[in-house]
Parts: structure tokens; C-alpha cells; sequence
């Protein structure tokens, strides 16, 4: 069953966790304590969302799997350390955001030398092989776009933060997070003419 | 493609693309509970990774220094030790390898100031500024481990270039610290740091500069 989302979420994200924002504290505070349960109680609540950014972002259940876990095991790590400034939420997906550049960094390091053993062409043919016809227009012009403008249009457009959300865990200004959307859109709109009436008419 | 046409699409997108199958997450949940409560008992305290990152920067400067001697002998060996300093002093008292072989030149060279840097690293936020040659230094190595990454040195030893790509992904997060860098980042890179043993492998490998030269 797909992990469910939509960007309509977007108000109904994170900002609707202030209220749970409480919660988290004390499961927090139990979880520093010792208590495993209310650990795994906070990886419950937060763990699908982890996991669909990881997904969105990776393109690959393992991986995102991999970042996931991840994720979670720094967090633990760290957990005395979280100071409660900014919400617990986006201070984990602060972590997550970076996790999945850093895995992305390194997969694509090695993607690239796997490709030049073993040729660009079977690596195009897995991916047109393994995507239907939209999920692979998708694909090829959103991982297309430089990472910084890739992230805010994933988590903006497609995963439904706010641009404050956004703002503050990816550490920059709500302007910034504004004007990269503006530069993904006008970069996805060039790469998309070629596929427009495919899309548009479907 | 206009806006409205070029909204239905990304609609779509978010409805359709990349939409994960619910993933086994009490598997996954095993995983991290046995590597986050397991390990957080034996994690060495924050304190004394910059003691430990000292004696490796020491360790790779006398590595440096004896690899020089063996191979020449008959001169003066110009060992060059590093220790946790402050930033201002990173690039004066980067340690540096003597050897007929340019690849491992860089090496030695870059595994020193890497340990001297990491050194550097504020422990945590504060309210003064990031000194930005700590970045600058960052953008640098972060440079030449790529440069290395690709080269055959990294080719013909896995361990290292395992190393020099954990090191990249360290140097990326050095390179891309702001002025007056957010707690999360400075935890980020230190706890990648740790959990990657990046100052034990670096001494591991000034230990094999030394004897086997690669």
C-alpha cells in the first residue's frame, strides 16, 4: 500500500505538529531517559514522512530505507543534545534533508563509476524499463535540476512544506526557499516543453 | 508551458511520482534500535575526538616525517607534527610527506591537514563567528580529495578510496558552513565524523603512507 501524500498536505504539516510539538517533548524526555518505548513511539510518528522524503528524493526504496535508518540512529544519537529551539520535527528532517544529500552525493559517485565501466546504456534502458512513460519524464527533469533547486521543488511542490518549513531546515531564507522554487519552475518548464503535449492532454 | 499547465503537472507529480510502498518499518526499527542504543554506550565522549584527532594529526606528521627519512637518508628530515591549533595557524602547521611519488605527496598531505582541520572544528555553536578559513580550508581539501578520488592512487586502493570519499562527503559539509553555523550542521558533521571513524582511519592510513607507501 503506498505510503500516502499529497501537496494539498502542506497545511497540515509540519506547522499542525506544533501541537504534537508537546508531545514529542515528552516522548523526548522519556526517550533520554531510557524509556525505548517512547524512542520507538517517536520514530511511529515520524518515520513515514522520513521515509517518503528519503524516497522522493532518492528515487530507490533501498536507499531510502538505508537513509532512513539513518536518520534515526543520529537523531538517537544526538537526542540529549536537541536543545528544543526549533521544533524536534525540523530539526529531524534538517538531519534528513542532509542524510539524503550525502547519500546522493556518494551513490552518485559511485553510479558514475559503475557507468563508465559498464556503459551509459544499460543504465538508460533499466530506468526507461523499470518507470512508466510519466514517472520517467518526471524523474529525468526533476533529479535533473541542481541540487539546491531540486530539494526545495521535492519538498515544496511535491512533499508539501511551507516555505517556512523549508526555511528552517534547510537553514536559509524563506526568500531564498521562494526565488529557488521560482528558478526549479522556470528550469522544469524548458525541460518539460519537449513533453508538454504528452502531459497536458493525458 | 504555462504556469497553470506547469502546476497540474507538478499536482500530478506529487499524487503519482515516486510514491513509496509502505516499507518494512518494524525491520527497520530492529536495525536502528540495535546500531542507536547499542552503540550510543560505547560512542566516545565528544570531548576527546579532539585529543584523538591531535595524536592522529601527530601520528601522520611522524609517518610523514619517516617515510622522508628512510627514503633519503642522507638528509635532514623536516618532520612536520600538527596538533589541534587554531584556525588561523591550519595551513602553517599542515603536515606534510616527502616522497619521490607526487600521488603520494598529496596523500600524506592531505590526510594531515584533513586531521589538523577536523582538529579545528568548533565542538559546537557559538556566538562567535565561524573563522572562515576553516571553510576555506574545507573548499580546498574537498578539492583535492576529489582530484585524488579520481586519480589511479584511489583506483588501485580500495581502503583509501573508501576513505577519501567518506573525507568528501565530511569536506562537503566543511566547505558549505555559514558564518555563524547552525548547532544542527556543526552535530551533522560531527557525528559523521565519528561514525565514519574518520580520525582512526586517518591514522591507519598515515601508518600504511608510512611503511608501504600505499
Amino acid at each position: 500500500m503506498p505510503v500516502s501524500n499529497s501537496a494539498a498536505m502542506r497545511n497540515a504539516s509540519l506547522t499542525v505538529a506544533s501541537s504534537a510539538d508537546h508531545g514529542d517533548q515528552l516522548l523526548i524526555d522519556r526517550a533520554i531517559g531510557g524509556d525505548r518505548g517512547a524512542a520507538r513511539a517517536l520514530y511511529d510518528r515520524h518515520a513515514e514522512r522520513v521515509y517518503r522524503l528519503a524516497y522522493r528524493m532518492c528515487g530507490d526504496p533501498e536507499l531510502a530505507r538505508d537513509v532512513t535508518q539513518d536518520v534515526f540512529v543520529r537523531v538517537f544519537g544526538q537526542l540529549q543534545q536537541f536543545r528544543g529551539a526549533s521544533a524536534f520535527t525540523t530539526w529531524l528532517h534538517r538531519v534528513a534533508v542532509n542524510t539524503c544529500l550525502n547519500t546522493l552525493r556518494k551513490v552518485s559517485r559511485w553510479r558514475h563509476r559503475e557507468v563508465e565501466l559498464d556503459a551509459a546504456v544499460e543504465e538508460a534502458g533499466a530506468l526507461v524499463e523499470r518507470d512508466p512513460v510519466l514517472d520517467r519524464a518526471m524523474t529525468i527533469a526533476i533529479d535533473a535540476l541542481p541540487e539546491q533547486l531540486r530539494v526545495v521543488l521535492v519538498m515544496y511542490a511535491i512533499e508539501g512544506y511551507t516555505h517556512g518549513e523549508i526555511a528552517a531546515v534547510l537553514g536559509i531564507a524563506e526568500g531564498t526557499s521562494k526565488s529557488r522554487l521560482f528558478d526549479a519552475r522556470a528550469q522544469l518548464r524548458v525541460a518539460l516543453a519537449a513533453e508538454r503535449k504528452e502531459y497536458v492532454d493525458d | 508551458m504555462t504556469d497553470e499547465e506547469l502546476d497540474r503537472w507538478l499536482a500530478r507529480a506529487a499524487r503519482e511520482w515516486r510514491l513509496p510502498e509502505a516499507p518494512p518499518f518494524d525491520d527497520m526499527w530492529e536495525t536502528i534500535a540495535s546500531r542507536a542504543f547499542v552503540s550510543a554506550s560505547r560512542r566516545t565522549p565528544g570531548w576527546s575526538v579532539v585529543g584523538i584527532a591531535a595524536a592522529a594529526a601527530l601520528v601522520i606528521g611522524v609517518a610523514g616525517g619517516r617515510t622522508w627519512t628512510l627514503r633519503h637518508a642522507a638528509r635532514p628530515a623536516p618532520i612536520v607534527a600538527a596538533a589541534p591549533v587554531p584556525a588561523q595557524n591550519i595551513l602553517p602547521v599542515a603536515t606534510t610527506v616527502q616522497t619521490d611519488n607526487p600521488a603520494h605527496h598529496a596523500v600524506g598531505e592531505l590526510l594531515g591537514r584533513t586531521a589538523v582541520l577536523l582538529a579545528s572544528l568548533p565542538r559546537d555553536s557559538s556566538a562567535h563567528p565561524l573563522d572562515p578559513q576553516i571553510t576555506r580550508e574545507g573548499a580546498h581539501l574537498l578539492t583535492t580529495t576529489r582530484l585524488l578520488l579520481d586519480s589511479p592512487v584511489a583506483e588501485q586502493d580500495p581502503r583509501l578510496r573508501n576513505l577519501l570519499e567518506d573525507l568528501e562527503l565530511v569536506l562537503a559539509q566543511v566547505a558549505r558552513l555559514e558564518a555563524r553555523p547552525h548547532h544542527d550542521d556543526i552535530q551533522f558533521i560531527q557525528s559523521a565524523v565519528a561514525d565514519h571513524d574518520l580520525v582512526p582511519r586517518l591514522r591507519l592510513a598515515a601508518e600504511d603512507l608510512s611503511t608501504n607507501g600505499f
